[in-house]
């Protein structure tokens, strides 16, 4: 019988376990002989001979605490082994005597034995293959628990001759630079506010004794800069935050030291702290530049953003300290609300969905108070109309509005924004338009009163503008259960936003750039269902239309169509963004008709004229009433920023009106006051020369005096002029999409010679000669290829959809 | 030149000697006693005796050491503050351990 059958893998478990519960106890020493270590302000040779009698012995505890872990690994390994090897020799063992043969092990060798008598003759061939292998599984067994002993004896081995490697074995505090390892914990903690990179990075390796240290320091520090009652921003504590906020900020990434100063600092130290450091006064200029207060903003922005592993429980607790509670600033100025002293601190990334979410709803609860109760004035963020700004720096200031702060975190975490406009969505089917009015999302989208400019940014809408964007953010991994919603809280969230955004058609003209690009994001991350919305035939689309698009894991949203024939005007009214949507909606389109044209199996039957008229409906005319919906926005925002411009330089004289940069006066009006002034004066010569200076150097005021009165500007010829060539621009792109689909589709061996190059393939149409285009363009001409007459067709479908959806 | 802080010398030989009395009672040694009865007629029994035999040098040297070196750095400290000289001490790197 082999020895291997009488080992004892419980055993060698055992002691793993037991070696590791003295490892524990070892490595629980790891504080203790590290607080052994001599100061460094003992010097002197018998500080030198107690260190180096130190070093013997610290490295002495490190290799024991890398030799017993090296001796778990390999007792651990050998104890499965070797329970595995025994388990498949029972087994094999088991299956050959219910064969009826007989077994016997002898040394390592397995011997097997027929069954006697009569039926043995016959059966004992037909088994003798399964015995073999069954004998080889024993043998193989065998040896795999023999190298499982060879491998945890050459793992004694090296342990026994000091062979262990313990800087990659040993206690964590192995994984030390040297210069850290030297250094005992207050001086380690010295090092750590005086030069924190160089100890944050190691921050998970300290010991737990250490590490408390560390917190706790950084958590008596950060309430000393509550202490401290004035701005701290120049001298010595102007030095002394930024040296808080610097270690503060390097030792935010450990998520346990975090969440200990959090802990420890507490709602309302956390607050306390954040006050003190705010800029109070708008004379400190920039904020941003690495100064103490900005620095220290950003620490404990740093701090705060844990990401979901923030305690819910303490972010409710601060944001109900910050909501009840009003600061005096160390300014003077009083009456500052707790949530504008939080508000700056939660913008960027890495914020909890649920502080953000709690956060953006105690702002608007305030807010809505305070309206209530005062009739609307003063702002309820400006109290006694103080000039005092909270901003936090970075890339967008934030005015002394908390909720610009709040929108930036969830625009960097689009499940809280997804989260927070469902949590002011009304309940609605998409075209109740009386419930989206006066909902608490209408309130965020319409009604609110924003930040003024700041550094000619319209702050907070455009950080409204992100944040709708990521609350659309599409969920590939939804995956709705039996009852649930099919429409992710991303789609629900669009449905919503263009539902409120498009009740009424008045918002329109209340749109800034920025929400007018929010609203296109929205659109333009769901455009597929833009189309369905305007597709009379939307429920009968081929599965397999568009792979990914027709039936995406994040639902439909159904869009009303009156709501969408109210915002793409509104869109189209902002360039950038209607040049943005109008660009989605090609993309998509011409995605859709490539497909579509290209063969469908459902479509194929009919043959290429049932593509076509599928592509028509589905995407042609869609594409179109879009187009004709931004086209009517965007000429009577033309038409409204020309007479705003002409009444403006002629209220305030044209030189005047070219001084404050004012639209059409600027670039179409000089011509009209050119010949205003020839017609009046006859001083077109000397004029012109003038206005190239005013163009190119700026206003000479002298020159006002030549006019006796201002000018009569009237530049809405020159404005409508502009404007079909800038919409016919738009209706060209179509076409050319449309074109180039059909063309793309035509099976090469359809197409004249001339448009196939010589391997075969086709001419890009972007590469054709003119002489190439003129034969393209003869066959969609003549109608006499059926090919490229579609090409015609679509592309007045196109137009007649623009009709359809505007007409301009 | 540092300024010596005679408690932090006094505190390091403390742990120092707290250290080697929980190295005393910690028996990782112990923990090996069954496995070269678990793999008999094997190649392990004879590694774990060598492992044995070194851990227990080990651990007692450690223990010994740490308790010895605790001691002389309180001793130090001690003189220190007698004499109120700043760079000496009588920490002795020949102690035997």
């Amino acid at each position: 019988m082999s020895a291997v059958l009488g080992w004892r893998p419980d055993v060698l478990a055992a002691a793993a376990d037991a070696l590791t519960a003295a490892r524990t106890q070892l490595a629980a020493l790891d504080g203790d002989v590290e607080a052994a270590r001599p100061p460094r302000t003992w010097q002197g040779a018998a500080a030198e001979a107690a260190r180096a009698q130190f070093r013997v012995l610290d490295a002495d505890y490190l290799d024991h605490v890398a030799e017993v872990t090296v001796v778990v690994a390999a007792l651990d390994e050998a104890a499965t082994t070797i329970q595995r090897a025994l388990r498949d020799i029972d087994t094999a063992l088991a299956a050959i005597r219910g064969r009826g043969w007989s077994v016997v092990i002898v040394g390592d060798a397995v011997n097997c034995t027929p069954p006697p008598a009569s039926d043995g003759d016959l059966l004992a061939p037909l088994d003798r293959p399964a015995i073999v292998e069954l004998t080889t599984q024993i043998t193989d067994a065998i040896a795999a628990a023999r190298n499982a002993d060879a491998a945890l004896a050459a793992a004694l081995a090296s342990v026994a001759n000091g062979e262990v490697d313990t800087t990659a074995q040993s206690a964590p505090r192995a994984a030390l630079p040297p210069e850290l390892r030297a250094l005992s914990t207050p001086e380690l903690l010295e090092l750590a506010l005086a030069d924190p990179g160089a100890v944050a990075p190691y921050a998970e390796f300290l010991t737990t004794a250490q590490r408390e240290a560390i917190t706790a320091r950084l958590t008596t520090e950060n309430l000393a800069v509550a202490q401290l009652g004035v701005e701290p921003v120049t001298g010595g504590d102007g030095e002394r935050v930024l040296r808080i906020a610097g270690a503060t900020a390097a030792f935010a990434a450990d998520p346990g030291i975090a969440a200990g100063v959090l802990e420890r600092l507490g709602p309302e130290g956390f607050l306390d702290a954040q006050l003190t450091a705010q800029p109070w006064s708008t004379s400190l200029g920039d904020v941003t530049a690495g100064g103490p207060v900005g620095a220290h903003q950003n620490a404990m922005r740093a701090l705060l953003a844990r990401g979901d592993a923030l305690d819910p429980v303490w972010a409710e607790r601060l944001v109900a300290h910050a909501g009840a509670t009003t600061y005096d600033a160390p300014d003077g100025s009083a009456g500052v609300n707790g949530l504008q002293v939080l508000g700056p601190l939660l913008a960027g990334e890495g914020h909890a969905t649920h502080l953000l979410t709690a956060a953006g709803g105690a702002i608007l609860d305030h807010e809505r108070a305070v309206l209530a109760a005062n009739g609307g004035e003063p702002h309820p963020w400006s109290p006694d109309g103080s000039t005092w700004r909270t901003d936090l720096g970075g890339e967008r200031g934030t005015g002394a509005d908390p909720l610009v702060g709040v929108l930036d975190g969830m625009a960097h975490t689009p499940d809280a924004a997804t989260a927070f406009v469902l949590d002011l969505a009304p309940a609605g089917d998409g075209t109740d338009f009386a419930t989206y009015d006066g909902s608490e999302l209408a309130y965020l989208l319409k009604d609110r009163a924003w930040p003024d400019e700041v550094g000619g940014s319209l702050v907070g809408h455009e950080a409204l503008r992100d944040t709708l964007a990521a609350a659309v953010t599409p969920d590939a991994g939804y995956a709705p259960g039996p009852g649930d919603d099919p429409r992710s809280p991303g789609t629900r969230a669009a449905e919503a936003i263009v539902g409120v955004a498009g009740s009424d058609v008045d918002h329109a003209g209340s749109l800034t750039a920025p929400l007018a690009e929010g609203y296109a994001a929205v659109l333009a991350t769901h455009v597929n269902d833009v189309f369905g919305a305007y597709n009379p035939l939307a429920e009968a689309s081929p599965a397999d239309a568009i792979p990914g698009w027709y039936d995406p894991p994040w639902g439909h949203a159904d869009f009303a169509t009156a709501a969408l024939d109210n915002v793409l005007p509104a869109i189209g009214g902002h360039p950038e963004a209607g040049a943005m949507l109008a660009q989605q909606t090609r993309a998509y389109a011409e995605t859709g008709l490539l497909t579509t044209l290209r063969g469908v199996e459902q479509l194929d039957a009919g043959g290429w004229e049932d593509r076509v008229e599928h592509a028509r409906l589905t995407y042609v005319e869609e594409l179109g009433t879009v187009r004709g919906h931004l086209a009517d926005g965007y000429a009577a925002a033309a038409a409204a920023n020309q007479e705003a411009s002409d009444a403006h330089a002629n209220e305030r004289g044209f030189f005047e009106a070219l001084e404050h940069g004012t639209g059409y006066a600027l670039t179409i009006g000089a011509g009209e006051v050119v010949n205003t002034a020839t017609e009046r004066y006859g001083l077109a010569g000397p004029l012109s020369g003038v206005l190239g200076d005013v163009v190119n150097a700026g206003v000479d005021w002298s020159v006002t005096e030549l006019f006796e009165g201002p000018p009569s500007v009237n530049t809405s010829r020159e404005s409508a002029w502009q404007t079909s060539l800038d919409l016919d621009g738009l209706r060209l792109q179509n076409t050319l999409v449309i074109n180039n689909a059909v063309y793309e589709s035509v099976p090469v061996e359809d197409l004249p010679d001339e448009l196939r190059t010589d391997d075969g393939g086709r001419v890009r149409m972007t590469e054709m000669t003119t002489q190439q285009q003129n034969l393209w363009a003869a066959h969609a001409l003549s109608g006499t290829s059926r090919w490229s007459s579609a090409a015609t067709a679509l592309a007045m479908a196109e137009d007649r959809g623009s009709r359809t959806g505007g007409g301009s | 030149m540092l300024e010596l802080d005679v408690d932090a010398v006094t505190t390091a030989g403390t742990c120092a000697a707290a250290a080697g009395e929980r190295l005393a009672a910690i028996t990782t040694p112990d923990a090996l006693a069954g496995v070269a009865g678990a793999l008999g007629l094997g190649q392990t029994p004879a590694a774990v005796a060598a492992v044995t035999a070194r851990w227990e040098g080990l651990r007692t040297a450690l223990a010994t050491g740490m308790t010895t070196y605790g001691a002389g750095l309180v001793e130090a400290a001690a003189t220190v503050q007698e004499t109120d000289l700043v760079q000496v001490g009588r920490y002795d790197a020949r102690t035997p351990l």
